[in-house]
């Protein structure tokens, strides 16, 4: 049984997404690998803070570059579309853990490469943007 | 999925987008339906950045802050802590009977790790609201209320110098109630130190002790006697503690320290105070610079150095065995590559046949080769027999194989000779031998036993001659190698071996007027 101390732990870290925060933070040292983890740290936090001010692009992970890579990945053909199934899978992949499930095009199970960057980058926000609370 | 190897997920597929540096496996996996439990890939660089960057501990301690202190804007919380430059200092609690020489350690501790030192006393010293209040309760002869002196206690270790510094609490906590209500409020230290001695040893130490009225130093008749003069006139002045004080002192400290000692199980350490105090301090600072075991993911990567015939073969496999690591002897791979029929293997036949030795490039691309294969990089990997002269370990470095560990194993010549000389094995059953310590066990399979040419005398001490050539210039290239005793039995050997591979490497002092990490 959790004590109330614990408790009040447990609420705090739901409450402000701090496991969410410190996955991104982590994500990005990883990927970027700074010389000097702290600075880099303190530059992302600071963006965060700005972009929470500002209602800015919160920094994250994945571009418009790596969007285009993973419609080049599934659409190889270049037909303009993909499924809603590939959509899902995407989306799973890229870490957006909510997306709308009903996009534009799901009635005839072709989703457009619009479509598919638009409703991406509104769940990369989402999940960078831990500040917001539900 | 733990949050590290989530983020590590996201990563992999980012590196999935930029197709043409990385694995096509991942791109598959976007367009297969079904979830195939892959083995996770991460690449050598993340994990050796994550290691020498310590980046598990450091987003283990932003979070464990975080859940102690709760502020409303985490985010500028964190800024604020990474600010401050190490999130790591010392924490230390000095604990012990009176007489046991606390002050000494927590004085000479301040001056070689630049800590601040905090006394019952000192707290007091303090000009806040809270410690005038306290010294109210003090005019009056009272007892300071508990609460209050947790908050004093709080306020003054959240001061920037002791942030930035790290402390040692002498004497504080007395009590377990004191001790807990201590880790509520968030204090808690990385190591208490408990110094423990006879009674009767303290009780006469105590007879010649002295303290100085101005500083608070703590002085002893025989055992430290100050040099400045003005010093020794002060003290000839003050009176030694009474004995009947200590001895109820003393009762009131068995009584208590009992209970402490279970509140701080996981990070105490008692040492022996009845010692020259240059040793206690001694044994007292390696137990601060020591880490405790870390929870974060580290894959082995150690390096075996040694002469012919330190065991080398047989530690690896032990090691190999038991953490369930690679085991690569560079000599065998070398055989196993030649019989191959590669084009690899065609090139080194030559030089395995005539005895020449293989030229670097071509080992170096073999090494790395199966260094970056799924087993070595998910499971870690022990390598002896390479490299053995400088250049080669250079390459090694340059590679981005930097080896978590690397032991040296020490041994005199006599000893290898006799090792090795004596060795043979039963070409029949595969037993290794050696006519002293494991004899053939009938004449039968004497007459069988054959011995290696290479285990010759001859070629033993030109072996010899070349490990001991290039031994100092790679023990300079890994100055945090650990020299490990190898004229021992191979199970002390292998648990020599294991403390140093298991446990974290202890940090090292810095040079004085720089930071603490």
């Amino acid at each position: 049984m959790a004590t109330p101390r614990e408790q009040e732990a447990a609420d705090y870290l739901r409450k402000h997404k701090i496991i969410e925060l410190m996955d991104n933070l982590t994500s990005m040292l990883f990927f970027y690998r700074p010389e000097r983890p702290n600075e880099f740290l303190i530059t992302q936090l600071e963006q965060l803070r700005v972009s929470k001010m500002r209602s800015l692009d919160c920094p994250s992970l994945f571009n418009d570059t790596n969007l285009d890579a993973v419609l080049g990945i599934l659409d190889p053909t270049k037909q303009g579309h993909i499924t809603f199934v590939q959509y899902k899978e995407a989306l799973t992949t890229l870490g957006i853990e909510k997306f709308n499930e009903c996009p534009e095009g799901v009635a005839k199970d072709k989703i457009s490469q619009e479509t598919f960057k638009r409703e991406a980058k509104e769940g990369l926000q989402r999940s960078s943007a831990t500040f917001i609370s539900k | 999925m733990t949050p590290i190897t989530f983020s590590l997920a996201t990563c992999e597929f980012v590196l999935a987008s930029d197709l043409d540096s990385y694995d096509k496996q991942t791109a598959n996996h976007l367009i297969a339906m079904d979830e195939t439990a892959k083995p996770l890939r991460i690449p050598p660089e993340m994990a050796i950045y994550a290691e020498k960057h310590e980046i598990f501990d450091l987003v283990q301690t932003l979070v464990m802050n975080l859940m102690v202190d709760k502020p409303e804007d985490p985010i500028q919380y964190l800024v604020g802590l990474l600010k401050r430059g190490s999130v790591e200092v010392p924490r230390v609690m000095l604990l012990g009977p009176p007489a046991s020489g606390k002050r000494t350690i927590a004085r000479k501790l301040c001056e070689h790790t630049q800590v601040i030192h905090i006394t019952a006393s000192n707290i007091l010293k303090e000009d806040t609201d809270l410690t005038k209040k306290a010294l109210q309760y003090k005019a009056k002869q009272q007892e300071i209320p508990g609460d209050l002196w947790i908050k004093l206690i709080q306020q003054r270790l959240s001061k920037i110098d002791c942030v930035r510094r790290g402390w040692v609490l002498e004497g504080i906590p007395q009590t377990r109630e004191e001790a807990l209500s201590l880790q509520e409020a968030g204090v808690a230290p990385n190591h208490v130190v408990l110094l423990e001695a006879p009674d009767a040893v303290l009780i006469e130490r105590s007879q010649g002790k002295i303290i100085d009225p101005v500083t608070g130093d703590v002085y002893h008749i025989t055992f430290i006697w100050p040099e400045d003069k003005e010093v020794v006139q002060r003290l000839e002045r003050q009176k030694a503690v009474s004995e009947e004080q200590l001895v109820a002192q003393l009762m009131q400290h068995h009584r208590k320290v009992h209970a402490l000692r279970k509140t701080y199980l996981n990070c105490l350490k008692s040492i022996d105070a009845d010692q020259p105090h240059v040793d206690v301090f001694d044994q007292v600072l390696t137990y601060i610079l020591s880490q405790h075991r870390s929870v974060a993911p580290h894959t082995p990567r150690v390096l075996l150095f040694g002469p012919p015939g330190s065991g080398k073969s047989l530690q690896a496999k032990l090691i190999s065995q038991k953490y369930n690591i690679v085991n690569l002897c560079c000599g065998e791979l070398l055989e196993a590559v030649s019989a191959d029929a590669t084009n690899m293997g065609e090139l080194i036949k030559p030089y395995l046949e005539s005895g020449q030795q293989v030229p670097d490039s071509m080992v170096l691309q073999i090494l790395t080769e199966r260094l970056s294969r799924l087993d070595c990089t998910t499971r870690g990997w022990v390598l002896h027999g390479f490299p053995r002269d400088l250049e080669q370990a250079e390459k090694l470095q340059e590679s981005n194989f930097i080896p978590s560990r690397v032991f040296f194993l020490e041994m005199t010549d006599d000893v290898a000779i006799e090792r090795v000389t004596l060795r043979s094995i039963d070409p029949v059953t595969g037993e290794r031998y050696h006519s002293l310590y494991k004899p053939a066990p009938s004449p039968e399979v004497q007459t069988r036993l054959q011995f290696n040419p290479k285990d010759s005398e001859a070629q033993l001490l030109r072996r010899l001659k070349e490990y001991w050539a290039n031994a100092s210039s790679l023990q300079d290239l890994y100055p945090e190698a650990v020299h490990i005793n190898a004229d021992q039995d191979p199970h002390t050997v292998f648990e020599s071996l294991e403390s140093r591979l298991v446990g974290r490497l202890p940090k090292s002092l810095p040079d004085r007027g720089q930071n603490y990490s």
